[in-house]
């Protein structure tokens, strides 16, 4: 086993496909090429595909050459292995292909859980709801105006300074949902209650000005919420279209004034839901034309994936590197 | 910001403004104003923005940069994005390596232009990726009009109409057990006089559309009378093997329903159920999803609203890559602040090159 696998046992991968070997991995700090980084020995040898999604954006130069980078140093250790950087817009797939580095246009929105996220039965209790680590970069304090608010969140890793003091200070009107269902201190909620604690708002936000996909602007639109946002980049303003979403300049009262404008408009829930989920289609129909593509010109095999299906197991989910690999194991 | 257009067999350049005709219809091979490229009618291409010069070519066979030598020349020295859009895919066997070979060769002498290539397919874009060509997904199929496509009212003479070239390429055959069928039709760029008599023979219960409105002899189509005539049937087939196929859209654009068998090159990009059906390549397959669609038709209006979902959700993101790639190149912000720009005909409903073939009388 590396290195990086006593470090860090957890990888946000699986293994998609055992034969032929096809895995999916998101890249993290420990394993920038996910399954592939963390567990080499487990492809030596061995022909195979590796998808890699985006975790952060790579838009600025540094971090798309840094990618282009650990890609090189890989190859030559594992030289029957293909890999395939999965972009989350258009542009990222650009910059990539100035680097040569190979890779197809497929948003990480089309691996989330559209089951889990959808819309409920349930009384209003926010104008709008932000769901987002309490970070500097996620900048709560754009908020600041939104008069009913809610917060979700995770409270960030051990080694992060906490923020939680730091964030109640900027909004002291907003509801910290994760302290209220704690009895005051923090919970870590499942994601069926995040869910549901989505469908008590109106609207969701999306604050920060660069990060990746940001999964949580794809749960508000599952969840049926119409979303306002700041411009980024990174990818979530792929499903960013009126009527249902309004982006708006870095600025409280800009924020506060579409929140009042889109929790004023009485979007039915349904129909938000329908359109996210038609572009989904869209994009999961896209993603798996793509990938079978790609198996064809990797292992000669045709139409290797006849449905979305075997995507739709919680792939960018965090697991054990050793549950991540067992498929391999197993065949 | 003005647009300016320099091309096309097919031209839509009536509903430019008449200071752009004229800049540009002009057969100097000197760029002629600062908002102009010379006019040749050999090739498809828009300028979209003058300052800062952005382009919109198509690839074709001998013209790597999809635009001619002279004009070639005309862009040496100056700093511009061309957005090369190609009109075979490059899904198939060498045809990315030799598009590759061609870019590199063609790029060495205009330094300054930077060259993007409008993938049709997420996989082309990967393919060119892999070969260090700059490249980004952007289907042809955006630019079709939907204000010029859409549905008609009234009932439809036809079980199915295809709208495609003459060409062998196209597999007319396949729609040979459809009942009632509608040809639209290019002539053939191969110019084999022979093709169309081989076809009147293969589908003799056929109307050959082109030839019936020019009373025997083949009558080119406007866009609108193409739409028209579309919405005479129930529904639209796709059956050649490669391609990125944009009749697709403009079918769905009208209302119709697709019928079409597996392709490479993008045109299966906009193919989901329940509106379109992929079948085998055999006859008694197609026939037999035409009459599924026929026997239980989807309200046009219903097919329509998909396809301009999906166009609105592309041009959405066409317009944020495009706004990166001119701030990358010229530093400018929001260079398009819509896609109207782009909604000006870029792309021909059918064959971009003009017909050279002399006129060849129907039998």
């Amino acid at each position: 086993m590396s290195e990086a696998l006593n470090t860090d046992p957890y990888v946000g991968g699986l293994v998609v496909s055992a034969d032929p070997v096809i895995t999916y991995s998101k890249r993290s700090t420990d394993a920038p090429l996910g399954l592939a980084s963390a567990c080499p020995e487990a492809f030596r040898g061995r022909k195979a595909l590796h998808l890699i999604g985006l975790s952060y954006t790579i838009e600025p130069r540094r971090l798309f050459a840094e990618l282009a980078a650990h890609l090189k140093a890989l190859a030559p250790e594992l030289p029957d292995s293909r890999f395939a950087v999965l972009a989350n817009s258009e542009f990222e797939a650009y910059l990539l292909s100035t680097m040569g580095v190979p890779s197809m246009l497929s948003s990480q929105a089309v691996f989330i859980d559209d089951n889990i996220f959808r819309p409920q039965e349930a009384e209003p209790r926010f104008d709008a709801m932000y769901n987002a680590r309490l970070l500097p970069m996620k900048r709560h304090e754009l908020a600041r105006d939104v008069k009913s608010l809610g917060l979700l969140y995770d409270i960030g890793a051990a080694e992060e300074p906490p923020q939680y003091d730091h964030v109640k200070a900027l909004l002291p009107h907003a509801t910290f949902v994760n302290h209220e269902v704690g009895g005051g201190t923090y919970r870590q909620l499942k994601v069926e209650e995040c869910a549901a604690q989505l469908n008590t708002a109106r609207v969701g936000l999306c604050l920060s000005a660069e990060e990746g996909l940001m999964q949580a602007a794809l749960e508000y639109l599952l969840c049926g919420l119409p979303v306002v946002s700041t411009r980024s980049i990174g990818g979530r303003d792929r499903y960013f279209m009126p009527p249902f979403c309004r982006v708006v300049p870095d600025d409280a009262a800009a924020i506060a004034d579409a929140v009042a404008t889109l929790a004023g408009a009485r979007i039915r829930k349904a129909a938000v839901r329908g359109y996210i989920m038609h572009l989904l289609k869209f994009e999961r129909h896209n993603f798996l034309i793509a990938v079978n593509r790609l198996a064809k010109e990797t292992f000669g095999v045709d139409d290797l994936f006849t449905s979305f299906a075997p995507f739709e197991r919680g792939l960018t989910r965090w697991r054990k590197l050793d549950d991540a690999l067992a498929p391999l194991a197993a065949a | 910001m003005r647009a300016a257009r320099f091309v096309h067999g097919f031209s839509r350049a009536r509903s430019l403004p008449a200071g752009d005709q004229r800049s540009i219809l002009n057969r100097d091979s000197q760029i002629h104003s600062d908002r102009a490229m010379p006019y040749d009618s050999d090739h498809a291409g828009t300028v979209i923005s003058a300052d800062p010069l952005v382009i919109y070519a198509m690839h074709a066979p001998g013209r790597p940069l999809g635009i001619a030598p002279a004009h070639a020349a005309a862009l040496r020295g100056r700093k511009a994005l061309l957005l090369l859009a190609l009109d075979a895919t490059i899904e198939v066997e060498g045809a990315a390596g030799e598009l590759a070979r061609d870019l590199k060769s063609a790029q060495a002498d205009l330094p300054d232009v930077n060259v993007v290539v409008l993938a049709n397919t997420p996989f082309e874009a990967y393919l060119l990726a892999d070969l260090r060509i700059s490249a980004m997904p952007g289907s042809r199929s955006i630019f079709v009009d939907e204000s010029v496509f859409k549905p008609w009212d009234g009932p439809a003479e036809f079980d199915a109409v295809y709208n495609a070239s003459l060409t062998p390429a196209n597999r007319h055959e396949l729609a040979r057990d459809v009942t009632r069928l509608a040809l639209i039709y290019d002539r053939d760029r191969s110019n084999d006089p022979n093709r169309l008599d081989e076809l009147k023979a293969k589908l003799p219960r056929a109307t050959f559309v082109n030839h019936a409105e020019g009373q025997g002899a083949y009558r080119h189509l406007s866009p609108e009378e193409c739409d028209r005539h579309i919405n005479r049937a129930r529904v639209g087939l796709c059956l050649s093997r490669t391609g990125a196929t944009v009749a697709a859209m403009e079918y769905m654009l009208a209302g119709l329903p697709i019928v079409s068998t597996p392709s490479r090159g993008g045109r299966e990009r906009y193919l989901l159920p329940p509106f379109c059906r992929l079948v085998d390549d055999n006859p008694p397959a197609v026939a037999d999803a035409v009459d599924v669609f026929v026997r239980k038709p989807v309200p046009k209006a219903v097919i329509r609203n998909h396809a301009l979902h999906m166009l609105q959700f592309e041009r959405t993101n066409f317009l944020i890559a495009i706004n990166n790639l001119a701030k990358e190149f010229f530093g400018v912000e929001t260079l398009f602040a819509s896609f109207a720009p782009f909604q000006i005909g870029l792309i021909s409903p059918r064959d971009p090159l003009p017909m050279q073939a002399p006129e060849k009388a129907a039998s």
